[in-house]
């Protein structure tokens, strides 16, 4: 395995990230809206529905977790992609020193010794940046998951409690029960695809 | 970075990226634009280096790397196109569409899997899934190898330099009071527009084509009836304007 990671390499993948947690964000702001017509609804479902409502402010507790997750994953994987672009180019900016470097004559490099000093440690600099920023991305991938678990269960639950509603309700509120079954397996699938870009990247 | 449709019809559509609040302040604010039908996309003007990264996010939130087929660059200023070595390590298979006049200058940003295809002066078409894009001619207005985008089915017209204000990078993305904006807009194309004769030239060539959205490459876009007004304007400015003491 190479000792760090490409520099094109991981601002693609990162941008990748990025752009599959902004898909999770479209499906978590759906969420909220669905859950404010299941407020509604078991407001008018009357006391039937009673638990129902205690679920629908759960519910919204899971869409701005994922929103509020989405936009920090989204900070993160922007100012990673600038960094592996920097370290893009210094790396470009390295390989070229190397070839002036071949052909001076000798003596001649001590003069490239500050720059090839300054710019290693630049690209160290980087590259430590890079690392550290990615396990920060990974964490923050798999804490979100592991809390969007609970979407099942609410879904779950939300299904019990439709079961004890008025008869006229029990549709509409059956509907918003898949609604969160079906945002929760969609929102899990983009943070799967997001761990899977980032799985041949060395933290 | 924001992103906002200009036109969506079926599966062809138009998206303008820009008004980057992180952007850093001396780095003049652009607005760069992705064309796609089917399952092909095209970027325009893909912008300068420091904005690659909020670019390649942005964009891939609409299309895959695989499904960009095509870059165009309308010049080779460095705002157009400085992130070419970049864009090289993420595309395969891919074109860059410029002025024939600047591939040799192009090439020093660094490109070796992208293939140039050079316009000829008098510009050409290409087809990008189902639609055809014209690459209409604009020659010293400013630089002296220079083209725009036209999309006869949105009817828009990526004007690039033309029609562009250096404006706040939180301003609106729609030009909303053509006389307010046209402060905006006077110096830069009195000081950066050579020539009033390349000028006249471009303004009846435009005048010709039917277009509900011009789309410059800074500041805001005009819409509507606010073409012809800005048409009207940039015919009677005198343009080619320094001090030169």
């Amino acid at each position: 395995m190479a000792q760090n990671n490409d520099a094109a390499d991981t601002f693609i993948s990162v941008a990748h990230v990025a752009s599959e947690l902004f898909k999770a964000q479209s499906i978590a702001e759906e969420l909220s809206i669905t859950s404010k017509n299941a407020r509604a609804l078991a407001v008018r479902a009357g006391s039937t529905a009673a638990g129902f409502n205690e679920i629908t402010r759960f519910i919204e507790g899971l869409s701005k977790l994922t929103i509020e997750a989405a936009s920090s994953v989204n900070t993160i994987a922007i100012s990673q992609t600038k960094i592996a672009s920097d370290l893009f180019r210094v790396q470009g900016f390295i390989s070229r020193l190397d070839q002036v470097n071949y052909n001076l004559e000798d003596g001649q490099d001590n003069e490239l010794a500050p720059i090839y000093a300054t710019v290693n440690s630049t690209r160290k600099s980087l590259e430590r940046q890079i690392r550290s920023s990615l396990r920060e991305l990974v964490d923050r991938l798999d804490e979100t998951k592991m809390e969007l678990r609970a979407t099942q269960v609410v879904s779950v639950v939300s299904r019990v409690e439709a079961s004890r509603a008025h008869e006229d309700f029990q549709n509409s509120l059956n509907s918003v029960a898949d609604k969160v079954s079906s945002a929760g397996q969609r929102i899990n699938s983009h943070l799967e695809k997001a761990r899977r870009h980032l799985a041949h990247l060395r933290t | 970075m924001k992103a906002i449709s200009l036109y969506q019809k079926d599966k062809h559509r138009w998206l303008c990226f820009g008004r980057d609040p992180d952007k850093d302040e001396k780095i003049i604010d652009t607005n760069q634009y992705m064309i796609t039908s089917g399952s092909q996309s095209i970027i325009l003007d893909p912008g300068g280096i420091e904005l690659f990264s909020q670019m390649l996010t942005s964009v891939l939130r609409y299309t895959t790397l695989d499904n960009i087929k095509a870059l165009f660059a309308s010049h080779q200023d460095p705002d157009i196109i400085s992130s070419l070595g970049l864009w090289d390590q993420c595309l395969k298979n891919s074109k860059l569409y410029s002025p024939w006049i600047w591939e040799s200058f192009i090439r020093h940003f660094g490109m070796s899997s992208i293939e140039y295809d050079p316009i000829p002066d008098e510009g050409k078409e290409i087809q990008l899934g189902n639609i055809t894009l014209q690459f209409i001619p604009a020659h010293y207005v400013h630089s002296s190898g220079n083209f725009n985008v036209y999309d006869k089915e949105a009817k828009i017209l990526m004007s690039g330099d033309i029609g562009a204000a250096l404006d706040d990078s939180a301003a609106p993305f729609f030009v909303e009071d053509f006389d307010a904006h046209i402060p905006k807009m006077e110096y830069f194309h009195r000081r950066w527009m050579p020539s009033n004769k390349a000028k006249e030239e471009w303004v009846k060539r435009v005048r010709r084509l039917d277009i509900e959205i011009m789309a410059p490459q800074h500041g805001g876009i005009f819409k509507g009836e606010m073409i012809g007004q800005f048409l009207d304007w940039f015919e009677r400015l005198d343009v080619g304007i320094a001090t030169n003491k």
